[in-house]
Parts: C-alpha cells; sequence; structure tokens
C-alpha cells in the first residue's frame, strides 16, 4: 500500500543522500567497485560466510576501496614530508599505522626496535605465511584504457604555410576546404517557376548545412573520438556518428522532407 | 658503549627479514588483483615502480577485510546461538551464515567506521522481521 507519493519522495531523497554520502559511487568506477565487490565475497566465503545481503556487500566493497585510497594518500603524504616524490615501504607501514591507530601500536613506542618489528608488519607476515593464497576468480584486465587523442595538427605538423605573418605556426591548421565551399547540387526533375524560388532557398540552406556538417565530422573525427583502432574512410564514420548523434546524420535530399518557404521581401 | 654493535645487527637482520619478506609477497597471490589497487593508488596520487609494495598494500587490505569478516561472523553466530531453540526446522534454517548489515556494522564500529544502515524500508510484509529468516 502506498501513502501517496510522500513516501516515495522521502526515498528518493534518502537514496540521493546515500549516494552523495559516498564519493565512490560514481558512474565511472562502476568497473572497479565490482571488481571490490568480488574479491570482498572472495574473502568473505573464505572466512565461513555462506551468504551475503546485497547491501553489507556494497558497503564493504565501499570501505575497502576508501581503505586502499586512503592508505595511498596517507603514503604518498608521508613521502611529501620528507621531500620525496615517490613512496617506499616505510611511508606505507606509517600510513597503515595511522589506518589501525585505534587498536594501537604494538611495539611503535621502542626507540630501538626497527619498523619491521611493529605490530603491523608482524601481523601481515602471520596472515600471508598462516592462510592459504586465493588468487581473483577472474582475469582483470589494465585499466582504466587510455585512449588516444590525435588532435588537428598545428601548421607545422602539417607542412602548410599559415596564411600571414599574424599566424604562428604551431597554431592548429584551418580545417579543409570541403569544410567551408558549397558542392555542385543534383537538380532533380522539371522546374517551374513556382519552384525556383523554393529550389533557390533549398539550395542555400544546403550550402550552409553541408559545409558545417563536414566540419563537425572532421572535427568529431580528429577531435573528440581519437581511436586508434578504428580504421575507416570518412563515409564510414560518417555513418557511425550519424547512428550515434542525430545532429551528425546526413542532410536530407530534396522534396525528402517539406520545408517550411518564408516570403522573400520585395525590395 | 655496547649496544651500538648490538643495535646495529639487530637492525640489519631487521632490513634483511623486511625486504625477504616483500620478496616473498611476489610468490603470494592476494585475492585484490594488483590493477585494482594500482587504479585506486593512482587516484589518490601515490607513486611508486615497485611492485611489492602495491602487493604489500593488497595484502594489508586483504588482511583487513578478513578481519572484518571474521568479526562479522562471531557475531552471527552469537546471535544464532542466543535464539531460544524451539523447533529443530529453525534450528537448520538458522545454520546458513549470512553477512548481514547489523553484524557489519557491529564489527566496523570497532575499526572506527560508522555504517548505520536504514532502520526499515516499508514496502513489503517482511519488514521489521529478524534478518536471519528472511534471505537475500
Amino acid at each position: 500500500m502506498k501513502d501517496g507519493g510522500f513516501e516515495n519522495k522521502k526515498e528518493l531523497e534518502n537514496s540521493k543522500n546515500q549516494s552523495k554520502y559516498s564519493k565512490f559511487y560514481i558512474k565511472s568506477d562502476d568497473f572497479a567497485l565490482a571488481i571490490a565487490t568480488v574479491a570482498v565475497a572472495q574473502v568473505c566465503e573464505s572466512v565461513g560466510f555462506q551468504s551475503f545481503q546485497h547491501s553489507a556487500l556494497e558497503a564493504l566493497s565501499a570501505i575497502i576501496v576508501w581503505y586502499i585510497y586512503n592508505l595511498g594518500k596517507t603514503a604518498n603524504f608521508n613521502a611529501n614530508l620528507a621531500g620525496r616524490v615517490e613512496a617506499n615501504v616505510f611511508d606505507v607501514i606509517h600510513g597503515l599505522e595511522e589506518l589501525e591507530s585505534g587498536l594501537g601500536f604494538a611495539g611503535a613506542s621502542d626507540v630501538n626496535r626497527c619498523v619491521a618489528n611493529l605490530g603491523i608488519v608482524r601481523d601481515i607476515v602471520h596472515f600471508v605465511s598462516d592462510g592459504d593464497d586465493i588468487p581473483f576468480a577472474y582475469e582483470v584486465p589494465w585499466f582504466p584504457v587510455v585512449k588516444e587523442w590525435k588532435g588537428i595538427g598545428s601548421f607545422w605538423e602539417k607542412g602548410e604555410d599559415p596564411h600571414g605573418e599574424h599566424i604562428p605556426s604551431w597554431l592548429p591548421a584551418f580545417p579543409g576546404p570541403e569544410t567551408y565551399a558549397a558542392r555542385s547540387s543534383v537538380g532533380n526533375g522539371t522546374m517551374t517557376a513556382s519552384n525556383e524560388v523554393k529550389n533557390w532557398l533549398v539550395r542555400v540552406e544546403r550550402k550552409i548545412e553541408r559545409p558545417l556538417l563536414n566540419f563537425q565530422q572532421q572535427f568529431a573525427h580528429n577531435g573528440n573520438e581519437g581511436g586508434s583502432s578504428h580504421v575507416g574512410g570518412d563515409k564510414g564514420k560518417a555513418k557511425e556518428a550519424s547512428n550515434s548523434n542525430p545532429y551528425l546524420a546526413a542532410p536530407l535530399h530534396f522534396g525528402e522532407k517539406e520545408v517550411h518557404v518564408s516570403p522573400v521581401p520585395s525590395g | 658503549m655496547n649496544h651500538n654493535p648490538q643495535s646495529s645487527d639487530g637492525k640489519h637482520d631487521d632490513d634483511s627479514a623486511l625486504s625477504d619478506f616483500l620478496a616473498s609477497l611476489m610468490d603470494y597471490a592476494p585475492t585484490i588483483p594488483d590493477e585494482l589497487v594500482e587504479h585506486y593508488l593512482a587516484k589518490s596520487g601515490f607513486q611508486c615502480p615497485d611492485v611489492r609494495l602495491i602487493r604489500l598494500i593488497a595484502v594489508a587490505t586483504q588482511k583487513f577485510v578478513a578481519e572484518v569478516a571474521s568479526d562479522a561472523l562471531q557475531h552471527c553466530k552469537a546471535r544464532q546461538a542466543a535464539v531460544v531453540k524451539d523447533k529443530r526446522e529453525k534450528q537448520q534454517k538458522d545454520k546458513r551464515l549470512i553477512l548481514t548489515m547489523d553484524d557489519l556494522s557491529k564489527s566496523l564500529r570497532e575499526y572506527g567506521v560508522n555504517v548505520k544502515h536504514q532502520e526499515y524500508f516499508a514496502d513489503s510484509p517482511s519488514t521489521g522481521i529478524d534478518p536471519a529468516s528472511r534471505e537475500e
């Protein structure tokens, strides 16, 4: 039984608050979070659990993600404090101490003792030596995949002469002439006197639209979608672009769609 | 001072023990994959080309999860033992060990992590029933 829309609104707000609370609940991190969930489930299964509540599993995987992140941040901070850019094992051990500071520091008060003999390191050594190693269930690829971004290229790279001394050669080159020169239009059928104006207006529209479309396609190919593995001509890319983006679709031919003709002012 | 040679020998042993341990980590396969650990360490700004440190962090994280899970397991078993054994069916049903938010929040509280589960979602008839009898 639903109590109108108020209860749903409250639940919606609660779910929004929950998602805002953890900064790792970002869509782009779903893959890593899923891997963490599987790893946590494997560890819990090895400990003795037979089943999990989804919410508990998600909470624990978010916590270990936070643990790794915080440990890295602390180790990096310790390294920077010592005037180093790269962290070493002692920075990591101090970071581990900080994270487990609530449980106390075993052996940390002894000045003459080496850091390797601290309680934390000893516990890790015992953990590794006692239990059998359980490898991760799946083969994890290297992520995130970094796409190669191909720029348009500067004047100097393209070997073109910049038009004028005021344009330095290291600036990106101008787009090709096909992006601003109109293509020859193909005439279809007989043209009557009343259709002449219509055709002229349509040709003007196409003149503006097609170069703009060409430029958009070229920019989309070079600037945004710099996938190095993608091989194909402009037509193939235009088709692919039109499938994904309706604004990059090929222009309509004359007569395909009725266009409203506005009256031309006299004079 | 007589302490110096002894302490320097001791330190040398400790250093070698640490380096031996780090070398042995390369033979150990932690459950948490290196790629995941490297991804989040890169996000935090951690820089180190040494793979052994990545393994150390992975093992430390796995140890943390194992400790939390074992504490939650103790809570779960204690809760099941405290249940009044009225019927044999109920006993058989309770034998399944389920990781619940209640046990998890209790075990995480000792580590300084406060995880609060929402009291109830009033959207199903089984709301408010003991979590052991309702499996997900």
